[in-house]
């Protein structure tokens, strides 16, 4: 079995991946943080089932968006006092360039299932892996990608 | 806008800003979930607790107790130890259960859900049988202790109804029960059934 380092190794390598999924989950700084270590935990868990001939990527992939999927975010549960310092590490961190701020903010007004299809769909998964992962039937998803697709396409012009 | 270019350049632009807000997190992995199912099986863990340390409490206390008071106790043990191992199995399925997030999605939220309602169901029919007990139960306890047997409690003028009363008093405290878990747990089960929906339309 891999150890812990190995693990975090590989986790590294292909943390654009779960990094993509956090942003497009989590409302703030601090929900990030807990979402990122909470899908490395249960990543880390699961980790025994994954199968070598299986992609680490989209393994990884899944782990991220059912996690996602079924976290709640603890915005609110916060108190005001911290809202002031995540204000404060906001205004530090690296701004997205306006158009892909755009496309993020347009993605993030979709449901959170629609988020993970257009997701893997932009990351290059066809409708049949797409419909594999999330447990949509392929037609199904292709309905799905075709109204996001023009969902966004409305959004975007608005934006 | 090229959506299929714009996320590519997205995602770099995320990678980069990611690394810099997760640098202090990134490398760790932590001991334990701090999702809600967590919270929920904490919950039902101190639920375990509690009625064992009310069981053992009155079993002690039953050595030492007064007349007819000892057999009170004893049948209040009795009754806490019963319903311990009445819903032992399905507590300890609970407890031991793990999702697998690797799973397919829409089979990942529906056990999460059927999870966090058979945890709330378990503490629901546990108030159902104890909170309603709590009330006549500690007034009889609290009327023994001072020397008086059933039978004398039970003549006591307005007994009769004020045994009832408290009974029933249970009701509004079962009520609030299920209110404090709709606050905790709510939102949390609103959201699977909400992103579970999104599978059908």
């Amino acid at each position: 079995m891999t150890n812990e380092h190995e693990f975090l190794k590989l986790v590294d390598d292909n943390r654009g991946i779960v990094y993509k999924v956090i942003n497009l989950y989590a409302n703030d700084l601090e929900d990030k943080k807990d979402l990122y270590q909470e899908i490395i935990f249960q990543a880390w868990k699961s980790f025994p089932n994954f199968r070598s001939e299986a992609k680490f990527s989209t393994w990884l992939y899944k782990v991220s968006l059912n996690v996602s999927l079924t976290f709640l975010t603890k915005t609110k549960k916060r108190s005001r006092a911290t809202e002031g310092i995540d204000a404060e590490m906001n205004v530090e961190q690296f701004e997205l360039s306006e158009r892909a701020e755009i496309l993020y903010r347009a993605i993030r007004t979709l449901n959170e299932l629609d988020r993970g299809i257009i997701m893997l769909h932009l990351d290059g998964y066809d409708n049949t892996e797409i419909s594999e992962i999330a447990g949509l039937t392929k037609v199904n998803t292709g309905v799905k990608l075709h109204r996001i697709k023009q969902q966004l396409a409305t959004l975007l012009n608005q934006l | 806008m090229n959506i299929q270019e714009e996320w590519a350049n997205l995602s770099q632009q995320v990678t980069i800003r990611s690394d810099m807000e997760l640098a202090a997190v990134k490398n760790t992995i932590r001991k334990e979930s701090s999702d809600l199912l967590q919270s929920l099986k904490k919950s039902l863990q101190y639920n375990r607790l509690w009625g064992r340390g009310i069981g053992i409490a009155a079993l002690v206390a039953a050595f030492f107790a007064p007349g007819q008071m000892k057999y009170w106790l004893f049948a209040i043990f009795l009754v806490y130890e019963l319903a311990q191992w009445i819903r032992v199995k399905d507590k300890q399925a609970i407890m031991q259960y793990e999702t697998d997030f690797s799973g397919i999605t829409r089979e990942v939220i529906i056990q999460q859900l059927e999870l966090a309602n058979r945890i709330l169901k378990v503490q629901e029919i546990w108030g159902y049988i104890f909170i309603p007990l709590a009330g006549p139960a500690g007034l009889i306890l609290q009327y023994q202790y001072h020397g008086k047997t059933f039978a004398e409690i039970i003549a006591m003028p307005y007994m009769i109804y004020i045994l009832p009363a408290l009974l029933l008093l249970g009701i509004p405290a079962i009520y609030l029960g299920k209110k404090m878990n709709a606050y905790a747990f709510g939102k949390y089960i609103s959201k699977l059934q909400q992103n579970l929906k999104q599978f059908e339309e």
